[in-house]
């Protein structure tokens, strides 16, 4: 049996704040990925990372902004402490070695970000989630923090509202191993591959937000998914939210920027939920290239710029779309991107059970509510990351002593065996590759009742067929077959969850747009879903939004 | 056909055959070299590792002078034409560096303007040259021999500076074999390092980089290999004992120079092209032909 | 898109059922958009669901998927099918050399990420600044070297490739040496030139220019580059080391000859050891190989003395 004080699952930009911060704190602490820390997710960050830090900036209205741009349902308390805390979040890791780009004068350079009214995203090229990334573990690595590396948590072990560890299967050698300890922190990021068509990378599959849901903790907000505006066509790779800041155009097949009917004032720097619906619409009414996507003209930045703020995306222009964006427009479409819902947690990232925690993606504090604005999300794993880290370390000096069930091993270790022993059933890419495109089809940007029912019927099937998978390969060691098939049981429990909220959810708000219920209707829905894993289904309850400074109004742009 | 030739240091010293049997494949194929007598060594890569202005600057008078001439540089070594082609790559690229180059130049009355181009005599014959012009002028073809392309590196990477051929699938040597009436003949290593540069420094390794590449062409059946590159030469001839002492193989396997393959074949006399200066005796390739 | 069809030879190696690696062969259903991953994802799922391999992003940046493809170190999420195919015909896919392989194409990074752990792989930063909200001035043009080394994402390619590290497991190897470099040329490092004194130990000097690091890197990172530039260094720190002695025993020559003398070279740097190829130097003067150690200077030999002062002068400032 494994035992540390405190271990984290998820080596992003969350979990590794989390664990400098344990550690300088003196905790047993260590960290726990299916990946070696640099591939994780966070890596592919592009556009930028916000802090007041202009002179006529202010972190009140980094928090209105927020606040507008979540729709009104985000908890004005938590934003706040995210927003008052960012100077000082992103000033460390400019110390720790960020290669941020930078003024004349030397200071950090700040860019306009969608639905932000003051240039206040701090970047790095279109490279940001790489630099950031490298340099976090950099800093890990100077601090010595264990890490299991290429361990996948299975199940969290939960007793009597404790948090007791986790399971988790060493995947060089195929072993399930018990983890006490006494917290855990989840950062194990988004659930994009849900989706067909989403940003996300393949490894994306929110165990963590699974886990605490099979463990049975309610998780908030799931049917908020955000769909980023800007994807390549067909391979859906991320063009950041900076191609837009640094002044490029959408443009339908009419050669309009058509931005202007839907948000005239913001125009293609408008929040992504915006966005990406005006994209929808253009393509449903006709005026799309090939009836698929658009165009985002940068030609008129000139080569130069390109090269100095966006090399990146004109790379993967170039390489994965054939078109070089100083020559041509990009073909653009949206796909899933960011998941604003996850396990709920206090402002200190702590969860319902004790001795567990939350930070980054995975969690909802909940700092974005219905729409995430570009920049917040890097800024937010590092500061609850690190208040994570450090409430984690605070829980357990208090804590005495725990004791693993070792019943919990044993399950856990019967399951899996089970699973590769089977010699014939369904396959698990097969059962995926469904879900996903019943999720992008019906429960994707634009909803509606009828598409949501079949979408339920969808994935209830699938989850049938999900009970008789079978992996074709029984091998123990480094059977990534096996990994994908667990992942794929996750994505299945999430989906259900995503469908129920967005049925329950008779409005519009956000992410979240229903064509049959087009208006947003705070008298009934300023409230955040909560659902838990019951025999029947997902339950869903309610919880009102935290207001503290800024009322709801109408949101336009 | 009028060149500004740079022999490079090695061709004129330790692999002097190298630079006679140049000499005479220039004579046969009527290709006229005007020798570079002042210029200087090329710095093999290492004064740029003491100095990497001086690196420039040296080449750049080398560039200037061939200017001067109105003629492109024809290089025999491949070290040389790697590092020409890089220090030009950076002139062409960084007009700070070349105003900071040419400002240095003028100290001693030169100047370099960018006109200047530098090939190798491989890239020569096969583009200015021509194939097909060479076949014809082969009249002791090399009946079928197996020969084995050792390319080096400095001739093929960085791709970006050189910008001759694939760096993944060359192809110059053994067509040029091939026209030869040799068999080229693949292995493990033909465009890897001869461990040259290292060759002072860390020279264990060398000898057993050289030693598994000429092994692994051996056991493909190599009846010799050829270079273009002296230093490689060096390596790959001058210590293949040491080489196949430290590998425990005896290898034993002839290595030629690009231009004594070329005489061979066009018919210069064997007792001219030096195969007498190599360690490994050439002897029996040469009672085949 | 017209369709066709590539053939892929992938070596397998499956701990718990082989004795040694073989190849197995695919054919696969091919456009001309398709990736090598793309292609091994459609035989995991569609042909054989026990082929192993690393994949994460897709595009490019996270590294996981690093393997070698037609001998190459390449990112397979990068690699396009049908520019393999034309030009080598089968593909190929062999996992990272220089690592020993796990399962089919994994290859157990360990050796690499010890290497890089050498080099102290992060900022000392100025541990007074803690708390404050005052970041360091920096311009673009001060962190533009190390911004360049920074996009390095670890992919270990350099490290496969590297054809010294095949024959010296001592050498730190192209992604770890440009890794420091890269903190050598933040003006934040508080060690800074000072990382520079602990790389003759760690194989500074054995890195033989192959420039496969530089070919091979998918981010254009260019290690041998940063290599060179620590060499400058730690020659000009007068750090002790054959390596500099070389540099300098070229340098002079050079400067006085206007030419490489081996001979001269090879005295300077081998010192004493030039004993042990006492029989070699015997053989090779008997043939007429044996350079002169008293070489002509060339002509205008005064234009380049002229050239050495004017970089030394550029240099002392």
């Amino acid at each position: 049996m494994i035992k540390h004080d405190i271990v984290i699952v998820g080596a992003g930009l969350a979990g590794l704040r989390a664990a400098i911060e344990a550690k300088q704190k003196s905790a047993d602490v260590a960290v726990l990925s299916k990946l070696h820390p640099v591939r994780s997710h966070s890596d592919q960050a592009q556009g930028g990372i916000n802090a007041s830090l202009g002179e006529d900036d202010s972190w009140e209205k980094h928090t209105f902004d927020t606040v507008k741009g979540s729709d009104y349902l985000a908890d004005q308390d938590a934003v706040e402490i995210m927003c008052k805390d960012a100077p000082r979040a992103i000033i460390e890791l400019e110390h720790w070695g960020t290669l941020f780009n930078r003024t004349e004068s030397g200071r950090l350079a700040q860019r306009p970000f969608g639905g932000a009214g003051f240039p206040r995203t701090c970047f790095a090229a279109d490279k940001t989630g790489h630099v950031l990334q490298t340099t976090i573990y950099e800093q890990i690595r100077k601090n010595d923090v264990q890490i299991y590396e290429e361990w996948f948590a299975t199940a969290l072990v939960v007793e009597d509202n404790v948090c007791k560890g986790l399971t988790a299967l060493d995947i060089l050698t195929g072993e399930v191993y018990a983890v006490q300890a006494k917290a855990i922190i989840l950062a194990t990021g988004g659930a994009g591959q849900v989706y067909s068509k989403t940003t996300n990378s393949l490894t994306t599959t929110g165990d963590g937000i699974a886990m605490a849901y099979n463990a049975g903790l309610p998780i908030e907000d799931m049917e908020f998914v955000q769909f980023h505006p800007t994807t390549l066509y067909d391979s859906n790779i991320l063009i950041s939210e900076g191609a837009r800041s640094e002044g490029g155009y959408l443009v339908n097949a009419l050669g309009e920027r058509f931005m202007k009917k839907y948000a005239p004032d913001k125009m293609e720097l408008a929040p992504r939920d915006i966005v990406s619906r005006s994209i929808e619409t253009e393509i449903r009414e006709g005026r799309g290239f090939e009836g698929s996507y658009m165009h985002l003209d940068l030609r008129h930045l000139g080569e130069a710029k390109i090269n100095e703020r966006l090399p990146t995306i004109r790379e993967l222009a170039i390489y994965f779309a054939g078109v070089d964006p100083v020559k041509e427009p990009i073909p653009i479409q949206p796909a899933q991107h960011y998941t604003m819902g996850g396990v709920p947690t206090n402002l200190n990232s702590a969860t319902s059970v004790k001795g567990l925690y939350a930070a980054g993606e995975c969690a909802c504090v909940s700092v974005h509510g219905a729409n995430r604005l570009g920049g917040n999300s890097l800024l937010e794993t590092v500061v609850f990351g690190k208040r994570a880290g450090a409430k984690a370390a605070e829980h357990v000096k208090e804590v005495s002593v725990v004791t693993f069930p070792e019943t919990a091993l044993k399950e856990e270790q019967k399951r899996i065996e089970a699973l590769l022993n089977r010699k014939d059933g369904e396959k698990a890419s097969e059962i995926k590759k469904a879900l996903g495109t019943t999720m992008f089809d019906k429960v994707g940007i634009f909803r509606h009742k009828r598409e949501l029912e079949i979408a339920k019927r969808n994935v209830a099937t699938l989850q049938r067929q999900f009970q008789n998978v079978c992996i074709m390969d029984s091998s123990r060691k480094f059977n990534t077959s096996l990994i994908e098939t667990l992942e794929v049981g996750f994505a299945l429990d999430l989906a259900e969850v995503v469908i129920a909220g967005a049925l329950a959810r008779k409005e519009s708000r956000g992410a979240h747009y229903r064509i049959d219920y087009p208006k947003r209707d705070d008298a009934k829905w300023l409230k955040h879903t909560l659902a838990v894993r019951t025999a029947e289904g997902p339950k869903l309850s309610y919880k009102p939004a935290t207001i503290t400074r800024f009322q709801p109004e109408a949101r336009g742009y | 056909m009028k060149y500004a030739y740079y022999p490079g240091c090695v061709a004129k010293s330790s692999a002097h055959e190298l630079y006679d049997s140049t000499a005479r494949v220039a004579e046969k194929l009527g290709i006229e070299l005007v020798e570079l007598v002042a210029a200087s060594c090329c710095g093999a890569g290492v004064i740029n590792e003491g100095d990497p202005f001086l690196n420039v600057v040296l080449n750049a008078r080398t560039f200037a002078m061939a200017e001067n001439m109105d003629l492109d540089i024809l290089t025999i070594c491949s070290t040389c034409q790697g590092v020409m082609r890089q220090v030009k790559w950076q002139l062409d690229n960084d007009p700070g560096l070349a105003a900071k180059t040419n400002e240095a130049l003028a100290k001693i009355n030169m100047r370099y303007k960018g006109r200047v181009k530098i090939k190798h005599l491989l890239w020569t014959l096969i583009e200015d040259y021509g194939l097909s012009k060479l076949e014809p002028q082969v009249v002791k073809p090399l009946k079928g021999l197996k020969v084995a392309s050792f390319y080096g590196c400095y001739l093929l990477r960085p791709a970006e500076a050189l910008q001759f051929e694939d760096q993944e699938e060359p192809a110059s040597l053994e067509r040029l074999i091939t026209i030869l009436g040799g068999e080229p003949v693949h292995y493990e290593g033909e465009t890897k390092c001869c461990g040259f540069p290292i060759l002072f420094v860390q020279r264990e390794t060398a000898f057993e980089m050289a030693g598994n590449y000429l092994n692994n062409a051996k056991q493909k059946g190599a009846d010799f290999m050829v270079t273009p590159c002296p230093l490689c030469h060096l390596s790959l001839d001058t210590y293949q004992m040491k080489s196949s002492k430290k590998i425990q193989a005896n290898i034993n396997l002839p290595v030629m120079h690009l231009s004594q393959m070329v005489g061979l074949a066009v018919g210069v006399e064997p007792e001219k092209l030096g195969f007498s200066k190599h360690m490994v005796s050439m002897e029996k390739v040469l009672r085949v032909l | 898109m017209e369709t066709q069809e590539a053939v892929f030879r992938i070596l397998r190696f499956n701990p718990e059922r082989d004795e040694k690696p073989h190849y197995q062969t695919f054919q696969v259903k091919i456009d001309s958009r398709m990736t090598v991953l793309d292609a091994l994802e459609n035989i995991k799922h569609e042909q054989d669901s026990s082929l192993t391999f690393r994949r994460s992003c897709r595009s490019g940046i996270c590294g996981s998927c690093a393997m070698k493809i037609n001998r190459l170190a390449k990112l397979a999420c990068k690699a396009r099918v049908k520019t393999e195919a034309d030009k080598h015909g089968e593909i190929l896919v062999e996992p990272m050399e220089n690592m020993p392989p796990i399962r089919d194409l994994v290859a157990d990074m360990g050796e690499f990420w010890r290497e890089i752990e050498r080099g102290n792989p992060w900022l000392v930063w100025d541990e007074s600044l803690a708390g404050s909200i005052k970041e360091n001035l920096l311009t673009n043009q001060q962190q533009q070297i190390s911004g360049k080394l920074a996009d390095c994402i670890m992919c270990g390619a350099c490290f496969s490739d590297c054809v010294s590290r095949v024959f010296d497991k001592n050498f730190n190897g192209p992604a770890s040496l440009a890794k420091i470099h890269r903190f050598v040329t933040d003006p934040r490092d508080k060690e800074g030139v000072k990382r520079v004194h602990g790389l003759v130990e760690m194989g500074l000097w054995s890195c033989t220019h192959c420039y496969f690091c530089w070919s091979q890197c998918p981010r254009d990172v260019r290690p041998v580059s940063a290599i060179s530039e620590l060499r400058v260094l730690s020659y000009n720190s007068l750090d002790p080391s054959q390596g500099a002695r070389h540099v300098g025993a070229f340098k002079n020559s050079v400067e006085s000859s206007g030419m490489l003398n081996e001979a001269t070279l090879y005295l300077k740097t081998m010192r004493w050891n030039t004993l042990r190829d006492l029989g070699l130097v015997l053989k090779m003067a008997t043939k007429g190989k044996a350079p002169s150690p008293f070489p002509r200077p060339i002509p205008k030999i005064d234009e380049v003395r002229a050239l050495f002062r004017v970089a030394k002068e550029i240099r002392e400032k």
